[in-house]
């Protein structure tokens, strides 16, 4: 056996030494590769509060960031279009059917609190029997729509991890 | 063992449900002044080893007008669309009665 290799040395080591840059590249190409892709992210990073993604939903939804000034992390948008590769033609419409959601429920936030009773469609808020049930109501209502923005958040973390 | 759901059999009830409502009681419904409602947060709703500590506000006419939305434009809907017509089919349950 130590003579059949030491015979063939000459040829066999330069072969194996081509063999393992060979395969070293395609490993390291692959793994780039889904690294852009988006796929080796098994868990993008999750926004801890709903203060955290109406900051972020807003922010990327906003003049500013359209114009692309100053971009450090990925928008929840450019996630959902990392993950595309991965998923399926339904989860990727899925995500992106929930993302327009929750914008659509920021934006619906913002003006609520902006406005209660003009959103108060059957005058239930504006006869409440006390200031403080009033409020209670209002609060109530907010955090609603809070938790709905959240869960469509949420969704969106689950479709694409 | 998990809960297992028949989507065909849950679509056959509500076809048969809500032709027996429409027939009923009409194309349109009117109901007494009901608006806001008490929702229990998800992750406590199907808890019951616990009371529900987190109760939120929901809005009949705010779901209403989301389904509407669904119906008139054909936007894609999405899972929390099930939670907001859940919200009206039991306002239907609770206020009408046949």
């Amino acid at each position: 056996m130590g003579l059949i290799l030491n015979r063939k040395g000459v040829a066999v080591k330069p072969l194996l030494f081509t063999l393992l840059l060979v395969t070293a590249f395609w490993l390291l190409k692959t793994a780039f590769s889904q690294v852009s892709t988006g796929s080796m992210i098994l868990s993008m990073t999750t926004l801890e509060t709903v203060e955290q993604i109406l900051e972020q939903v807003k922010e990327e939804n906003s003049e500013a960031s359209s114009r692309g000034s100053g971009k450090k992390k990925p928008s929840i948008k450019e996630e959902i279009e990392h993950a595309k590769g991965r998923l399926s033609k339904s989860e990727y419409k899925a995500a992106k059917s929930n993302y327009k959601r929750m914008v659509e429920h920021v934006d619906k936030l913002e003006k609520y609190k902006q406005n209660p009773l003009k959103y108060d469609n059957l005058g239930l808020l504006k006869n409440a029997p006390s200031e403080q049930v009033k409020q209670k109501i209002i609060e109530s209502r907010i955090a609603h729509l809070e938790k709905e923005i959240q869960t469509f958040y949420t969704n969106i973390i689950k479709i694409i991890n | 063992m998990g809960l297992r759901i028949d989507i065909n059999e849950v679509e056959k009830a509500l076809q048969n449900l809500l032709a027996e409502l429409r027939k009923q009681k009409g194309d349109v419904i009117e109901m007494e002044p009901v608006d806001y409602y008490w929702s229990i947060d998800r992750d406590e709703l199907y808890n019951p080893y616990n009371d529900p500590t987190h109760l939120t506000l929901g809005q009949l006419t705010d779901d209403l007008e989301e389904i509407k939305k669904l119906a008139d434009s054909g936007a894609a809907p999405v899972a929390q669309d099930l939670v907001k017509i859940s919200s009206i089919l039991a306002a239907l349950g609770h206020k009408t009665v046949w």
